[in-house]
């Protein structure tokens, strides 16, 4: 293995390791076990839809909370600037280790929940989509985590896997009162990497839906490396603490 | 080539008001092999400067190139070994893996990035603690590590601060020498410390900054090889000796009396028999090499700071 390659395996084994290490993942990894748990427990209710739902919100929380880990400010971020590595390495490399970390047991949840309602084909694509729809929360995460702080990027992440599963139209009813509110909320539901855009998939294959989640992965990477460059020219304290 | 430029550089923190300079038109070069100690009072820029060379902050204005790169490039990075006070690295993490990931960014094997981490180990003299958790080191062992992750990369410039506060007396020494031997290997060390005899012992220049500007910048050698005669005066005579001090540029009042430096062919008998002069009672007189704590103390006493 080449220097490139090595270094880029760096990267993915320390995403992998901060995700793992961290009680609050952990913790995530518990609501999200008893989100699907509780989904199981309702039986047929609510059909595939609601299920799909289910290991959505579940995936996404999980992805929210392990992404906000990577670029997190402190040891996270100064590492990525202090080993002189290549724009994309360390976001690249640490989404590809959450992602190896937290996409597996949401496709097995995907599998578990689905399968049993709705067959095995609709439960793999079902598996394919949560696994993508992790990576983009993830991205979106790792792109807001550098300059808003490991805990703001989590509750973004939060708030798109649990209101995500809401569809534009539906948001934009509920906004009516509020025009200058509505116009941007709208703008965002249908751009941000939500829930109702995975469903929408799993449902009609569209090829915009697959854009937008693929495209929040590039995304989120780019404006991650972005964001970490950007971290390092913020004026710190003058007592050069990391915030 | 020298390994650091430093060209008038300045950083300046805050907005308006509240604008400050905390390193202020620093002028200096790092040469191959050469240690380079920073000291100074807490808040003189020691920490700042130390993180303008790393590539941790940029630079407000001058010019400051590190093994021929502009500081906070990818390749000034690279050629940097950074050790932060208070260390940085994820506590979720064992020493061992810390030290992994960092050589596997410059290892070309896995076998290369497993020497790398043994020698830093050996380094730091981490081996007895580096596979527990680093959430559960104590500050010694968290500056070991440090210092272990700053020489992993091998890299050309090493940039320490305190590095070697917090640790025991033997390792302090080992340490040193891990230290001066990565000098003898051609590595420039900036270390900044308020530890002025592990300086003294270490550093083969010296500099002092005091609120962001260098106000001494000597040669280790050069500083200690000078004499400096201290004097115990007798009770009432102490009175008098401020104004004793003031006639001797570089002298300094201490805990019982006055420490007159010895330059310019002053001798340790004139400065007796200026004190018979003045009638001043001496209890008792040695003579000592120069120290580091009389460079600060000078420089304190020039800027009216209490000694």
């Amino acid at each position: 293995m080449g220097a490139g390659p090595l270094a880029f395996r760096g990267e993915v084994v320390l995403g992998m390791l901060l995700v793992t290490r961290h009680r609050a993942v952990r913790l995530a990894g518990v609501l999200a076990v008893v989100v699907v748990g509780l989904a199981l427990l309702a039986g047929d209710d609510g059909g595939a839809v609601a299920r799909r739902q289910a290991v959505f919100a579940a995936g996404g929380s999980l992805a929210a909370v392990a992404a906000s880990r990577l670029l997190a400010p402190g040891a996270a971020l100064a590492a990525g600037r202090q080993t002189g590595g290549p724009w994309w390495r360390a976001p690249v490399g640490r989404l590809t280790g959450a992602w190896l970390v937290v996409a597996p047991p949401v496709a097995a949840a995907a599998v578990l929940l689905v399968g049993s309602v709705a067959g095995s084909w609709a439960a793999g694509r079902t598996a394919a989509v949560a696994a993508l729809h992790v990576g983009a929360v993830g991205a979106l995460v790792l792109a807001v985590a550098p300059l808003a702080g490991a805990s703001a990027a989590a509750a973004v992440g939060l708030a798109v896997a649990w209101l995500g599963g809401v569809p534009p139209s539906v948001m934009g009813a509920a906004l009516d009162a509020w025009p200058y509110l509505r116009r941007p909320v709208v703008l965002a539901w249908n751009t941000l990497p939500l829930d109702w855009r995975a469903g929408r998939w799993l449902r009609a294959s569209t090829v915009e839906d697959l854009a937008v989640l693929a495209g929040w992965i590039a995304l989120g990477c780019i404006v991650a490396a972005w964001a970490a460059a950007r971290a390092y020219r913020r004026p710190d304290p003058p007592n050069g603490s990391e915030p | 080539m020298s390994l650091v430029v430093a060209e008038a550089i300045t950083k300046v923190f805050g907005a308006r008001r509240r604008r400050r300079a905390v390193v202020d038109a620093c002028t200096f070069r790092l040469e191959p092999g050469e240690i380079m100690g920073i000291v100074g009072p807490n808040g003189a820029g020691k920490t700042t400067l130390l993180r303008l060379v790393a590539g941790e902050l940029p630079l407000t204005t001058g010019t400051l190139a590190v093994a021929g790169h502009r500081a906070g490039t990818r390749r000034a990075r690279r050629a940097v070994g950074y050790a932060a006070d208070p260390p940085i690295a994820p506590p979720e993490l064992t020493g061992t893996e810390w030290l992994a990931y960092l050589a596997s960014q410059r290892a070309r094997s896995s076998g290369e990035r497993a020497r790398l981490v043994r020698s830093a180990v050996e380094v730091g003299e981490t081996a007895s603690f580096t596979a527990r958790r680093i959430a559960t080191y104590s500050r010694g062992m968290a500056q070991r590590l440090g210092l272990a992750a700053a020489c992993v990369r091998n890299p050309a410039v090493l940039v320490l601060d305190e590095v070697l506060s917090g640790v025991d007396p033997l390792v302090h020494r080992r340490l040193r020498q891990q230290i001066a031997s990565h000098a003898r290997a051609g590595v420039g060390v900036l270390i900044a410390s308020h530890d002025l005899a592990a300086i003294e012992r270490l550093a083969t220049r010296v500099v002092l900054l005091w609120d962001g500007r260098i106000v001494a910048d000597v040669r280790a050698a050069a500083l200690l090889a000078e004499r400096v005669v201290e004097l115990s005066l007798a009770g009432s005579a102490l009175a008098d000796a401020e104004r004793f001090v003031a006639r001797y540029p570089g002298a300094t009042r201490t805990g019982q009396g006055v420490a007159v430096p010895l330059t310019g062919g002053l001798s340790a008998e004139a400065v007796l028999a200026a004190c018979r002069d003045a009638r001043l009672a001496v209890a008792a007189s040695r003579v000592r090499y120069r120290a580091l704590e009389d460079l600060l103390l000078a420089a304190a006493r020039e800027r009216g700071e209490p000694t």
